[in-house]
């Protein structure tokens, strides 16, 4: 009893301790985080095993799966599955022995708890290459393993993040939000904040599982968004590779929620790293490592004036609670147009309403939670206005929208420097 | 002045020190007499080795009466060594490499060959004549204890040229400094200030507890000696920062302790008495001797720091042991009478280890995990050996042995020109022994001793951490933790020359898991239960201790 306790205020569990402690040291660990990912696990294992079997039979190499919980068998098919001969002579003979880790479910469900689970095991393993694998990659292959590995292997880089050929009106989310204001305020020029793959060093890793952000609410919902900020903000070195747009099996948060987790991991990175942006330097472009795949399908079409409605009827309702936490004159111009029967919220207005809801947060003017529910219906009024005007036009000429988007992120930003350093407010 | 990279105030508490006599490292210019530009040649064999700070014993013009601690010209170098360019040029180079260098500093006594020393015993109107303690009577301060009991009878001296008796506490011709004079306590000041100025990073004080003398004591660990001191040290600290003054006292830790002051007299000091506890608790197998010392030793102000070693230019001193402990370390350490010396023992390490590579390693690593600062003495990176059959304690000073060829690569002079003669002998032979060689083998003493530093290099908490002993059943393992902060480090060491099992109670570090810091191997968690642990003979482990 006592023993499991000792067991239970650990990352690791005692069974995966004893597997690592059978591994030793390694040069490479793979992660694969997976939440009911029985589906297409099996096809990101045989890429990974294939890509230590061909691409690196010298060096000391791990796999390891982190689980939050599946309820669907993934540990099982991982578990269970195995190479043919066949596969193995078409590559190459593995001089040692590969290292196939199952983690069980241990602590709380997410994500988060999965990648600090990986980042523990890397610790123990002195993994020098630490590459995190999305789980529901049918386009997952040897080759697209490998090369994950490569820049950080060399040491080019600390950080290794994803990029996506998208379509510009693809993930408005990233588009209209996170991608302009990561790109204003930690003056780096990543375009996918949130993507769930990349690869970095084990001083990075080690670094991030030094942090004391594990429990808390925004590592819970958004690890990758803080982990990049956290990289810039702390001087490590990031890169970006090309890959394959992945698609999740099945939503598992509504739009509301996704939104909301996203705006309080960023606010807390803003708390985090307030040092740093505040005085941040010029954008720097990063390097993009791998092959542009140039194609970006059109996405879905999706009512954005039904989400629109949706957005008018709750932002009049929480329109008094606005009036308290925003500066007047950036309310009443935001109750304006919301009341109108024209869908649209001009860049610049939008800006300032972000600016003004992290200026909100920032001074306390209510709890965290709350705002970033009022901030919810503002997007959602924001990204159907952006569909309204933009969803006919050529790619062209969406992308000019979202590049112009980002010139007025970073033109305001002295305005959120000023208001968020103000003294005096509570 | 040359810079170092990183400044920091207690750099000395993580620094590991390496001693050297410039005139036993190397020879440029083919006198027989080790130089300043032979050693500036060797800095990157020291800084490859990864030690933070060279102790270059007395660098000073001299007579050599008492191997340089008879300085007759405190702002100079002796002529054998080069000059006072080549010294600069020395420095610049260390601190290019980052390595800090700390000097002599002899306070209590000159040679009597000093023209300090010369002025003053000329006449009783000198302006210097007070400058050194003069009496005309030999029974002033009777009862003090002489120290050099083998060569003088007495702690005065009678001066033909003046007639009148000077006071020394060492050998008669190192006549006393009277500290009680204003001038001389300004006049070291200016010593001091000249090599600071040059860069030098701080002094290796010699015999401090002898400066002041007062009718009715024993003369040492005076009070006013502490003004004294601490006066000195307030002056460095007014003009300069990141220097260290580390004091040399052999006594036992409660009276060394005044010496640290509250942090305001010397940074370090040496803890004598630990050394020769190290060599009986592996002899004895047992860890008792080395607990019992370091229980009694006090604590020290936070910017304060132990200075520890194995072997130094002296013999191995055993000055602080008990009778029945000297006793039983001349019989294991030194059963050729001709090893001993006064209080001591006049070997090297790897000979005291009988040559095991085990009990080497083990012992260094005792130096590098207990709390303080180690000094390294120079050749026992490579395992150099002795020769009892030099005069005094030159047994521990021959040259230094860096390759197989002419001389051991240390001088081009003929052998007969050496200061002293190589040692040459089948074993420890410098044929065998020398840095080229264990250059050229990865498994070598000296490649053993780079990792070692660098691991402990790792952590600062080996320099600045508390320590907690362990203390399993089995008394030949030695077990302790050293905490800094959130970082733990656990030290086990088998002291005996079998294998031992050994249950450790870690229970209030449950949950933790040890990493071993040399392989980076990972153990299985401690638990509330005993951890049991296998240990080779001599093996010893470090563990990081990490709560994932």
């Amino acid at each position: 009893m006592a023993q499991n306790i000792v067991e239970q205020q650990s990352t690791l569990s005692d069974a995966l301790l004893r597997q690592l402690i059978a591994v030793g040291q390694v040069d490479i660990l793979i992660g694969l985080p997976t939440l009911n990912n029985a589906a297409t696990i099996l096809d990101v294992v045989r890429a990974v095993h294939l890509s230590f079997t061909r691409d690196f039979p010298r060096l000391r190499t791990v796999m390891i799966n982190s689980d939050g919980g599946s309820t669907d068998g993934t540990p099982d098919v991982i578990r269970a599955a195995s190479f043919s001969d066949s596969e193995m002579v078409q590559t190459s003979h593995p001089l040692r022995t590969l290292h196939r880790v199952l983690a069980p479910y241990h602590g709380l469900p997410g994500k988060h708890t999965a990648l600090r689970t990986i980042f523990a095991a890397a610790e123990l393993t002195q993994a020098k290459t630490l590459v995190v694998i999305d789980p529901n990659g049918p386009a997952t292959t040897p080759d697209r393993v490998t090369e994950l590995v490569g820049p950080i292997a060399r040491g080019d880089v600390d950080l290794l993040a994803p990029r996506y050929r998208r379509h510009p009106r693809d993930g408005i989310l990233i588009t209209q939000f996170v991608r302009p204001l990561v790109r204003a305020l930690y003056s780096i020029g990543l375009d996918e904040p949130l993507g769930a793959e990349f690869a970095c060093t084990g001083r990075f890793s080690s670094h991030c599982l030094e942090q004391n952000i594990w429990s808390h609410e925004s590592a819970r919902f958004a690890i990758d968004l803080w982990l990049r900020t956290e990289a810039a903000a702390q001087r490590f070195s990031i890169g970006q590779i090309w890959r394959p747009m992945t698609v999740p099996p099945g939503a598992r948060a509504t739009l509301r929620d996704v939104v909301r987790q996203v705006a309080m991991s960023l606010v807390e990175s803003l708390r985090a790293h307030e040092s740093f942006w505040l005085t941040a330097s010029p954008i720097s472009e990063l390097h993009t490592w791998g092959i542009d795949p140039l194609d970006a399908p059109e996405p879905a079409a999706w009512d954005y004036l039904a989400l629109a409605d949706q957005a008018r009827h709750d932002i009049a309702e929480i329109t008094p609670l606005l009036e308290t936490v925003l500066e007047p004159g950036l309310f009443v111009r935001l109750k304006e147009v919301t009341a109108s029967t024209q869908l649209q919220l001009d860049d610049e207005l939008w800006v300032r309403t972000v600016y003004g809801f992290a200026t909100a947060i920032r001074h306390g003017r209510a709890a965290v939670e709350h705002l970033t529910d009022m901030f919810v219906p503002i997007y959602l009024w924001r990204a159907s206005a952006f569909m309204a005007h933009a969803g006919a036009e050529p790619p062209g000429a969406v992308q000019r929208r979202l590049d112009s988007l980002c010139d007025t992120f970073q033109r305001l930003k002295p305005a959120l420097v000023a208001s968020w350093s103000k003294k005096g407010e509570v | 002045m040359p810079t170092l990279r990183r400044p920091d105030p207690l750099w000395y508490k993580d620094a590991v020190f390496y001693q050297l006599h410039v005139k036993s490292f190397v020879d440029s210019n083919a006198d027989g007499i080790g130089d300043f530009p032979g050693l500036t040649s060797k800095l990157d064999h020291l800084s490859s080795l990864g030690v933070d700070c060279l102790w270059l014993q007395p660098i000073y013009p001299s007579p050599f009466r008492d191997d340089g601690y008879d300085i007759s010209d405190y702002t100079n170098i002796h002529p054998s060594y080069g000059t006072l360019d080549d010294f600069k040029n020395f420095l610049g180079q260390a601190h290019e490499r980052g390595l800090r260098v700390i000097i002599e500093l002899v306070l209590n006594h000159t040679s009597d060959q000093h023209a300090w020393f010369q002025e003053a015993r000329s006449s009783t109107d000198n302006p210097r004549r007070d400058w050194y303690v003069w009496s005309d009577t030999d029974d002033r301060y009777r009862g003090v204890r002489i120290i050099f009991i083998d060569t003088e009878l007495s702690n005065w001296a009678w001066d033909p040229v003046s007639k009148a008796y000077y006071w020394h506490r060492f050998f008669s011709h190192q006549p006393d400094l009277n500290y009680d004079n204003p001038a001389v306590r300004e006049e070291i000041w200016n010593v001091m200030k000249f090599w600071l100025d040059l860069g030098v990073d701080g002094f290796r004080v010699d015999a401090v507890p002898y400066l002041v003398e007062r009718e009715g004591t024993s003369c040492e660990n005076l009070p006013e000696t502490h003004v004294v001191l601490k006066e000195l040290r307030a002056r460095v600290d007014a003009h300069f920062s990141d220097k260290v003054l580390l004091a040399e006292a052999n006594m036992w830790p409660e009276d060394v302790r005044p010496y640290f002051g509250d942090g305001d007299e010397f940074h370090m000091s040496f803890h004598f008495p630990i050394m020769p506890r190290m060599f009986m608790a592996l002899r004895l197998e047992d860890r008792k001797p080395l607990i019992d010392i370091i229980e009694r030793t006090p604590s020290i102000p936070d910017t304060c720091q132990w200075g520890l070693f194995l072997r130094n230019h002296d013999e191995l001193t055993l000055e602080m042991v008990s009778d029945i402990e000297r006793q039983y370390m001349w019989d294991e350490y030194a059963k050729d009478p001709r090893a001993r010396i006064n209080l001591g023992i006049r070997r090297r390490l790897a000979p005291l280890m009988d040559g095991d590579r085990r009990r080497v390693e083990l012992m260094s690593g005792l130096l590098l995990s207990l709390p303080g600062s180690p000094i390294i003495y120079y050749g026992d990176e490579i395992g150099m050996g002795d020769n009892v059959y030099l005069g005094d304690r030159n047994s521990v000073r021959t040259p230094m042995q860096w390759n197989s060829g002419v001389n051991a690569g240390y001088s081009t002079a003929d052998p007969e020109r050496l200061w002293l003669p190589l040692i040459s002998n089948a074993v420890y032979g410098y044929q065998a022994i020398n840095v080229a060689s264990q250059e050229r083998n990865t498994t070598s003493l000296l490649n053993w001793m780079r990792r070692v530093i660098d691991v402990r290099r790792s952590t600062h908490a080996f320099g600045r951490g508390s320590i907690e002993f362990v203390k399993p059943d089995n008394h030949r393992v030695l077990a302790f933790t050293r905490t800094l902060n959130r970082e733990v480090i656990l030290v086990v060491s088998n002291l005996a020359g079998t294998a031992q099992a050994v249950e450790l109670d870690l229970s209030a570090l449950a949950g933790a898991i040890p990493i071993e810091m040399f392989g980076h191997s990972v153990f299985p968690r401690i638990g509330l239960d005993p951890y049991v642990m296998m240990m080779g003979p001599y093996n010893f482990y470090w563990f990081r201790l990490r709560w994932l």
